[in-house]
C-alpha cells in the first residue's frame, strides 16, 4: 500500500485536490442556503413552509448517486449547460442544503423563544434579531452535527465520477486497473480519506472549545 | 412529456432491482443493527479492553465511504482469499459499515441512562446482566429510535453503491433501462421516488415506534433524571 | 441578504457555463469557441485508457492525427462510464464521442456512427489453462460477463438464448460498470468467460498471459464507431469526422496504429456495412 502512495502521489494528489474542492464549495453553499431554507421551514407562512418541506424531503429521501445522475442528464433537457464539476458542485449543494437545514432548524428550535420575543419587544428588526441574537448561538450549537454533515459530503464525492468528475475514487480504480493491486490501492484511498476526516474532526473539536465559553445558559 | 408507458413496459426489472434492494438492505440493516450492539455492549461491559478498538473501529466507519468499503470487500478481497458474491459483499459492506454509527448511537442511548437506577439496582443485588437487560435496554430503545431510524435510512440510501459492484438492484437496473430504451429521465425519476418511498415507509414506521415506546412507559419513580423534552 | 443571495446566483452560473456562441452549426461553434468536448470512457485498453493521469490508447493517437485538421482547438476529453456515454451525447453534454462504440443496428438508427475505426467481433476470454472451454459453444453452464448496458452483452445474450435452446444454458450473466472489474472477476473466479470484442480481450491476454486466454470469436463481424447526434447542427462535424477517419484508413495510419495497438493490422471497411 505504501509503494502505491508513494509511486502514484502526483494523480492521487490531484484526484484528492478534486475531491475537496468539490467538496468544500459544496459545504459552503450549503451553509447560505442550508440556512435560508431552515427560515423558510419555520416560517409562519403556510405557502413558504411546504415547498420548502418537500423539497427537504427529496433532497433527504433519495440516494446522492441518482440525484447526481439526475442532475446531470436533467440539466440539458432545461437548457442549461453546465460542466461536469459544477454539476457535482450544484447536487451536492442541493443535497447537503437539505440536511445543513434541518441542523439549522433544529438548533433554531433550541434557542428559548424568551429571547426572541424580548428582542422583538425591545424593537430589534425580525432580521437583526436572527443575525445578531440567534444565528450566533446556533452555530455554536450546530458544530459538533455540521461536522458530521461536512465528513459526510467529503465521503460522498466519491461519487461524483459517474458524471464525470475524476477524483480520489476513480483514481484510484484507474491505479488498481493498471497495477493489478485493488487492495493496496483501495487501502490507500481509504487512509487518504480518513486522514482529511480526522484533520476535520480535529479542527472542529477545536474550534468547538474555543466557542465554548459564553453560551446563553437556559 | 414523460413517458410513463415505458416504465410499464420494464416494470420487470423495476421490480426486480426492488427486491434485489430490499433484501440486501434488510439484512444488511439486520447485521449493523446487531453488531452495533454487540460493539457497544462489549465497549459498556469492559472499558479498558474494548474502549479504544470500538473507537477506532468507529472512526473508521465515520472516516472512509462506504465505496471504499465495498470496493475493499469485493475487489480487494480475493487477494486475501476472500472472494464474496456481490450481493453477499453488499451485505456485508452495509453491515460492517452501519455497525460503526450503531455502535456509538447505542453508546449515547447508554449513556443517558441516570447512574443512580444502576446503582440502585447493584445495591438490590441485580446481577449486572439483569440490569442491563431489564433496566438500561428497554429505556435506552426510546432514545435511540430517533437517531436508528435516520441510521437506517442513510443506509438505505447508500445500498444504491452496490449498484458499482455489479449487484442488480434498482440504481443499476434503472441504468440498464437507460441504455436499452435510451430514455434517461423516467428510469431514474421512477427509482428516485421508489427509493423515497422505502425511506418513507421506514421514517413513518420510526415514528409509530417512538409514540408506541414512548406510550408504554410507565411513569418514573424519580422525576429527577426526566425534563420535558419534547418530543419530534 | 438579497445581495448575496443575488451575487451568489451570479456566480454559480458564470463558473461552469459554457459561454458558447450561438451558431446553427455544431463544428462552427467548435472552432469558434476553441474547444472540441468529447465523451469517451476511458476503461477500456486498448483504445482508450487511463495511464499517469492522461487518456491515452488507439483512439488518443488517432485524435493526435485529426485535431491538426482543426487549427487551434484544444481537445477536451470527458471521462464517464460507458452507461453515460450515448445517453451524455443525446443530451448536449457533449459535441461527439470519441470512444468505441460497437455498430449495432439500433445505434446505427439513433445516432451517426463514424465511419469505423476498428473490428469489434465477438470474442471469449476464459482463465488460461481452462481445458474444457475450447470454444464459443462450450460455455454452457458457466458464468458469463459481459459490460452493463454494451453491445457484447446484447451479443452474449443472443449467444445464450442460442445455448439455451441447444439444451445448454448458461448458469448465470453478470453485468459490470467497467470491463475492467469483469476481467477481475475472471481472475477471481467469481466469473468463467468474459466477452468482449477480439482487440480487447487481446490486450487483457497481452497484460496478463498467465491469467487470460482468448477462446475464440463468434457471430458476425462488427465494427467500432465513434458517434455524433443525427441533427442537422451535428451534421458538418459528423462528416468532418467520417472523413478524417477514411482519410487515416485510406494512408494506412489506421493500420499502423492498429499494429502499434492491436499487435496486427485490422481490415476495416472505409464505411458501415449496411449503412443508410
Amino acid at each position: 500500500m505504501l509503494d502505491i502512495l508513494l509511486t502514484h502521489y502526483p494523480v492521487l494528489t490531484k484526484g484528492l485536490t478534486t475531491t475537496l474542492v468539490v467538496s468544500l464549495s459544496a459545504i459552503a453553499l450549503g451553509l447560505v442556503f442550508g440556512v435560508l431554507l431552515a427560515f423558510g421551514l419555520t416560517s409562519r407562512s403556510r405557502w413558504i413552509r411546504w415547498p420548502c418541506g418537500l423539497y427537504r424531503s427529496f433532497w433527504r429521501g433519495t440516494p446522492i448517486l441518482l440525484q447526481l445522475l439526475l442532475v446531470f442528464y436533467l440539466l440539458p433537457e432545461v437548457g442549461i449547460e453546465v460542466a461536469p464539476i459544477t454539476a457535482a458542485i450544484l447536487t451536492l449543494t442541493l443535497n447537503t442544503t437539505a440536511f445543513q437545514s434541518e441542523i439549522f432548524r433544529s438548533g433554531i428550535a433550541h434557542i428559548p423563544a424568551g429571547q426572541i420575543e424580548a428582542a422583538r419587544m425591545a424593537g430589534i428588526s425580525a432580521w437583526q434579531t436572527r443575525r445578531r441574537i440567534v444565528m450566533p448561538q446556533v452555530l455554536r450549537l450546530t458544530l459538533p452535527p455540521l461536522t458530521n454533515e461536512i465528513i459526510t459530503i467529503l465521503k460522498n464525492s466519491s461519487l461524483i465520477s459517474v458524471i464525470a468528475v475524476t477524483e480520489l475514487m476513480r483514481v484510484s480504480e484507474q491505479i488498481a486497473s493498471r497495477t493489478f493491486q485493488p487492495l493496496e490501492t483501495y487501502l490507500a484511498a481509504a487512509v487518504l480519506y480518513l486522514a482529511v476526516n480526522l484533520v476535520l474532526a480535529q479542527i472542529s473539536a477545536h474550534l468547538e472549545r474555543r466557542l465554548a465559553g459564553g453560551l446563553a445558559t437556559e | 412529456m414523460l413517458d410513463l408507458a415505458l416504465l410499464w413496459e420494464t416494470r420487470e426489472l423495476i421490480l426486480q432491482g426492488l427486491w434485489n434492494t430490499v433484501w440486501i438492505c434488510f439484512l444488511g440493516c439486520l447485521v449493523a443493527l446487531s453488531l452495533g450492539l454487540v460493539l457497544a455492549a462489549l465497549r459498556l461491559s469492559s472499558p479498558r479492553l474494548f474502549g479504544y478498538p470500538v473507537a477506532c473501529y468507529v472512526e473508521l466507519c465515520r472516516g472512509t465511504p462506504l465505496l471504499v468499503l465495498l470496493f475493499l470487500l469485493y475487489y480487494g478481497g480475493p487477494s486475501v482469499g476472500l472472494r464474496l458474491d456481490a450481493e453477499i459483499a453488499g451485505v456485508t459492506g452495509i453491515g460492517l459499515y452501519g455497525a460503526g454509527y450503531f455502535a456509538e448511537i447505542y453508546r449515547g442511548g447508554f449513556k443517558s441512562i441516570p447512574k443512580g437506577q444502576l446503582e440502585a439496582a447493584r445495591m438490590l443485588g441485580i446481577s449486572h446482566w439483569h440490569a442491563l437487560s431489564r433496566i438500561q435496554v428497554p429505556q435506552m430503545l426510546r432514545l435511540i429510535v430517533p437517531p436508528g431510524t435516520n441510521q437506517l435510512i442513510i443506509l438505505v440510501k447508500e445500498s444504491a453503491l452496490i449498484s458499482i459492484i455489479s449487484v442488480d438492484d434498482l440504481t443499476k437496473n434503472a441504468t440498464t433501462i437507460v441504455n436499452q430504451t435510451f430514455h434517461v429521465i423516467e428510469p431514474y425519476l421512477a427509482v428516485a421516488l421508489l427509493y423515497w418511498m422505502l425511506i418513507e415507509l421506514i421514517a413513518r414506521g420510526g415514528y409509530a415506534l417512538e409514540k408506541h415506546l414512548a406510550n408504554r412507559e410507565p411513569r418514573p419513580v424519580t422525576r429527577q433524571g426526566e425534563s420535558a423534552h419534547a418530543h419530534g | 441578504m438579497k445581495r448575496i443571495a443575488s451575487m451568489t446566483a451570479g456566480l454559480l452560473l458564470s463558473t461552469g457555463l459554457t459561454a458558447g456562441s450561438v451558431h446553427a452549426d455544431l463544428l462552427e461553434s467548435i472552432k469558434a469557441d476553441g474547444v472540441f468536448t468529447v465523451g469517451t470512457e476511458a476503461r477500456y485498453a486498448p483504445h482508450e485508457f487511463i495511464e499517469d493521469g492522461e487518456i491515452v490508447g488507439y483512439s488518443a493517437d488517432l485524435m493526435e492525427y485529426i485535431m491538426p485538421e482543426l487549427n487551434g482547438v484544444e481537445l477536451i476529453r470527458m471521462d464517464l462510464p460507458w452507461q453515460g456515454i450515448l445517453p451524455g451525447l443525446e443530451r448536449n453534454r457533449f459535441d461527439y464521442v470519441v470512444t468505441s462504440v460497437t455498430a449495432t443496428p439500433e445505434r446505427i438508427q439513433r445516432y451517426h456512427l463514424s465511419a469505423p475505426i476498428a473490428d469489434a467481433t465477438m470474442a471469449i476470454l476464459k482463465r488460461a489453462g481452462e481445458e474444457e472451454i475450447s470454444s464459443p459453444e462450450d460455455i454452457g453452464g458457466k458464468v458469463a460477463a459481459a459490460q452493463a448496458g454494451s453491445a457484447q452483452l446484447q451479443a452474449l445474450e443472443l449467444l445464450a438464448a442460442g445455448l439455451e435452446e441447444a439444451g445448454t444454458p448458461l448458469a448465470d450473466i453478470r453485468t459490470y460498470t467497467g470491463v475492467d472489474e469483469a476481467y477481475a472477476d475472471l481472475g477471481t473466479g467469481r466469473v468463467d468467460v468474459v466477452i468482449n470484442s477480439l482487440p480487447n480481450l487481446l490486450e487483457a491476454e497481452r497484460t496478463r498471459p498467465d491469467v487470460f486466454e482468448v477462446v475464440g470469436t463468434f457471430g458476425e463481424p462488427v465494427y467500432f464507431s465513434w458517434a455524433g447526434r443525427r441533427d442537422d447542427e451535428s451534421a458538418s462535424l459528423n462528416a468532418f469526422m467520417d472523413e478524417q477517419i477514411q482519410r487515416l484508413n485510406e494512408d494506412g495510419t489506421l493500420n499502423e496504429l492498429q499494429e502499434k495497438w492491436f499487435g496486427a493490422p485490422m481490415n476495416v471497411p472505409l464505411e458501415l456495412p449496411a449503412a443508410e
